[in-house]
């Protein structure tokens, strides 16, 4: 019983860890330096 | 004269060289020391008198200022500079007989490195000004390009040790955003491992009310050890440096409060976990995520502000058509100068700010005013670069360009409130100071009294859980998420203000001075009264404005204007006139429709031999008494009637002096004006002191005369006479339609130009301090409130918990009230 908590602990710290270092990316590659902009780009005139 | 082959000596403040004849001798006990000014050795003696004589042994001007990382390799080019080379050839601007440049300056720390930069650069040869901005670090240099080159001013920069690069907004917003994403960082990784944490002390929760096996226990804490380490040091590490800075300078802040809550914390907890008993791994990293969101808040407001300034200048568009003659043709914006005529077409942007020679149309000038309805623009109306043209065709004089336009300075405003905006941050520091010296007696009296009654271990414990409950942990977030919906609101309202310190002081004003006209009044006459002389003709009110508008189309006065107007609202036509003769003060006649009109003050018509009918005397009395202005119409020598005009209140004035009334500050009026005429618009808007015929020049002293009676004073004006009394008075705020030296002179900037703004803008900093106010009550109280079980040795993980998770939530929801 023990050991499946702890199974269940450690496989659920990698799946965070999995997110965390998605985070990661994301912020490197600056992907929430501009959280406004994107949303009205749609509007814009291509031109 | 500051070569250093004609010097022998340094000055031993501004290590700059001397000449012979300029030097400055002092007899100091270290010795006698020479200086290049009076002023050196005045700050000479002040820094040997503070007792801070270390600076000179210490200081190491060709290092300081620099962080090695800013030496850049695309920065190599600067470090040379044969001439005018590299990345600053886009900021240089000639203008004729001087050229100027905008650099950013590396390494200004202080109102000092300020006062050095401009001096050295003012004192260098070919230097024509100087001026560095301390809040944006931003420097403006003007110099002769016969005498010296750009290379030359920046290795003079260099000498005394900054770094100076080109200036532009998307530098700072580099700075800016390298800063966020830092934030950022570190606030996502306490998130996640927050969150993991949290999973397992509710493991531990639901043991501690329902028993637990041990070695279940152990493995729980064991991974909370595990995932909160990384939380405490990596996303703490700006507190706990911030606090180690703080204990080093025998100071007190916020950051120690929170480097003291969160470590007693987590060492508690990892003895506990040898010796058994419940852990605090949850409080611990809560403490550090929460403090975190609110930087972050903090952080990501200041970007969203910088990024509407890129975006405000963004709008100007980069192209402008000019006309030459009879050609338009399309140049840069940039190239455009002073009193060029531009064609703007329908529907196309203003590129520059400017006056309307030719054309009408409707301008959208929302984003600068906030106003919502298209503003009509005829010839002499003003246009703003960045406003949006509506359907006519318009020709333009460009009056002002570049950083002169009304966008070009509102974005520098922004930027200043900005830098300005720490103050307020500095109250939460404040209550630090008082609290961490109530927690640390209370956790000793604790200690103190558990000593007696059990081991020294126990009590210690049992007193360092003291300072894990003591910490509140929404004391990061009660001041950054307060002033975040302040601000918000305050600019959806159109209201600027400048800067925090400045939302401290409009709440505690309680006496406020307006400037009548353009404040109170609209500052333009519009026409009050028509009254027709009994006589044959039909439908006399509108043939007395048809008259007199035909007549004064060809004039430029503004009681001409105003009529003009009022005309074409009330869909009066306006016949050709011909032979027009303007008598100046006077008034004007003209021929329209083969009769000779006169229009003008009541003696130029009896000059002309015009008899007034003592039937028009009396409504002309009353008009005057009441500060009108009455004009006569005659036709062909026969008065028809008087038109009065007056320069009227806002529509909403009256309502807003009853608001600021009711919130308890007093309103008075200041006017150059009469005591009658003044005291006729106070008593339509409510006003009931009036300080009438003040000089131009004695508004200021008026301000400082309520000052001096201990009255905390905000001036309200809008035009040039009003700038001294807008800078002297405690808080200052101009209309965004008056002049630009008002603007500048003001704290707080009302966009929409309306009284009700003012209001508005009291209303908000009164709530937003005492949602601030509340806020930080609010995040001690819980926590204070848990401090006796501590104390009595009753605290567990869930007391803690509860504390952090209600009064975060407190916090947060009161802000939320501000929107």
């Amino acid at each position: 019983m023990l050991w499946t908590i702890i199974a269940l602990i450690i496989l659920m710290f990698f799946v965070g860890l999995a997110a965390w270092l998605i985070f990661l990316w994301a912020v490197k590659t600056g992907q929430f330096d501009d959280i406004e902009r994107p949303k009205h780009r749609m509007m814009d005139d291509e031109s | 004269m500051l070569h250093a082959a004609s010097a022998s000596f340094l000055c031993d403040h501004c290590l700059l060289p001397i000449t012979g004849h300029e030097i400055v001798l002092d007899d100091h006990p270290a010795g006698r020391k020479t200086f290049c000014c009076h002023a050196c050795r005045a700050i000479y003696r002040m820094i040997q008198e503070e007792g801070l004589g270390d600076f000179y042994a210490k200081r190491d001007w060709r290092s300081a200022g620099i962080p090695e990382p800013l030496r850049r390799p695309d920065l190599q080019g600067t470090e040379t500079l044969p001439g005018e080379a590299g990345p600053f050839i886009p900021t240089i601007s000639s203008n004729g007989s001087f050229n100027e440049a905008d650099l950013m300056l590396d390494g200004i720390r202080c109102a000092s490195c300020v006062w050095l930069n401009e001096k050295v650069l003012e004192r260098t040869p070919g230097v024509l000004s100087a001026r560095v901005n301390f809040a944006t670090h931003r420097a403006l240099i003007r110099w002769d390009s016969s005498k010296t080159t750009l290379g030359s001013i920046i290795s003079r920069i260099r000498s005394i040790g900054y770094l100076a690069r080109p200036y532009t907004p998307a530098a700072r917003e580099e700075a800016l955003r390298r800063q966020n994403r830092d934030l950022l960082l570190r606030l996502g990784t306490a998130f996640f491992f927050s969150m993991q944490l949290m999973l397992l002390s509710f493991g531990l929760y639901a043991g501690y009310f329902q028993a637990i096996d041990r070695s279940t226990k152990q493995w729980l804490e064991l991974f909370a050890l595990l995932v909160c380490t990384p939380v405490i040091f990596y996303g703490g590490w700006p507190f706990l440096r911030g606090a180690f800075r703080a204990v080093l300078n025998q100071m007190l802040n916020m950051d120690v409060l929170i480097a003291l809550g969160a470590l007693s914390a987590y060492v508690l907890s990892i003895y506990r976990m040898f010796t058994g008993g419940e852990v605090y791994f949850d409080t611990a990293a809560m403490i550090i995520t929460l403090v975190l969101l609110g930087r972050y808040l903090e952080s990501s407001a200041q970007k969203n502000a910088s990024q509407a300034v890129s975006r405000l200048l963004a709008l100007q568009p980069k192209n402008a058509r000019v006309l030459r003659g009879e050609d338009r043709i399309i140049i840069d914006a940039s190239a455009v100068r002073k009193g060029d005529l531009i064609e703007v077409r329908p529907g196309e942007t203003i590129p520059l700010d400017g006056t309307v020679r030719r054309g009408s149309t409707e301008a959208d000038e929302s984003l600068v005013t906030g106003e919502t309805e298209a503003a009509i623009k005829t010839a002499g109306s003003r246009v703003i670069g960045g406003s949006m043209n509506g359907l006519g065709t318009i020709i333009v004089e460009v009056t002002h360009i570049g950083q002169e336009m009304v966008i070009a300075r509102i974005a520098e405003l922004v930027e200043l409130a900005q830098a300005a905006a720490a103050p307020i941050q500095r109250v939460a520091d404040r209550v630090s100071t008082y609290f961490i010296p109530f927690v640390i007696a209370a956790a000793a009296a604790t200690y103190w009294y558990w000593y007696h009654s059990f081991s020294a271990g126990q009590a210690a414990i049992i007193a360092v859980s003291v300072l894990v409950i003591a910490c509140p942990c929404a004391l990061g977030l009660a001041t950054p998420v307060a002033i975040l919906a302040g601000t918000g609101a305050a600019a959806r309202k159109g209201i600027l203000v400048k800067g925090g310190d400045i939302l401290e002081r409009m709440h505690k004003v309680d006496a406020v001075l307006l400037d009548k006209t353009g404040t109170v009044t609209t500052g333009k006459m519009s026409i009050v009264e028509v009254m027709a002389v009994q006589s044959a003709i039909r439908d006399p009110q509108s043939a007395i404005l048809q008259y007199a508008a035909s007549v004064e189309q060809g004039s430029e006065h503004l009681l001409g204007a105003a009529i003009i107007r009022y005309a074409r609202e009330q869909g009066i036509s306006i016949i050709p006139s011909v032979s027009f003769i303007a008598v100046p003060g006077q008034g004007a006649s003209a021929t329209v429709a083969g009769k000779r009109v006169i229009v003008g003050k009541r003696a130029l018509l009896e000059q002309e031999g015009v008899v007034i009918l003592p039937e028009v005397s009396s409504p002309a009395r009353r008009l005057e008494n009441d500060g009108g202005t009455v004009v006569y119409v005659s036709r062909e020598n026969e008065l028809l009637g008087i038109i009065g005009l007056m320069d009227t209140p806002k529509p909403d004035a009256a309502e807003a002096v009853l608001r600021l009334k009711r919130t308890g500050i007093t309103v008075a009026m200041i006017t150059g004006d009469n005591r009658e005429t003044a005291r006729v618009i106070a008593d339509r808007t409510g006003i009931e002191e009036v300080l009438a015929g003040v000089l131009p020049g004695g508004k200021s002293e008026e301000v400082g005369s309520l000052k001096r009676s201990g009255r905390v004073v905000a001036m309200v004006g809008d035009g040039i006479n009003d700038a001294p009394a807008l800078a002297a008075a405690d808080v200052g705020m101009a209309m965004a339609s008056g002049s630009d030296i008002a603007m500048e002179s003001a704290d707080v900037v009302i966009m929409r130009s309306d009284l009700a703004s003012v209001a508005d803008a009291f209303d908000l900093s009164r709530r937003t301090f005492r949602v601030i106010k509340q806020n930080l009550f609010w995040a001690f109280f819980y926590n204070v409130a848990a401090i006796p079980l501590a104390m009595a040795g009753f605290l567990s993980p869930i007391i803690a918990a509860a504390a952090m998770a209600v009064s975060s939530i407190t916090v947060v929801l009161n802000s939320l009230r501000l929107r």
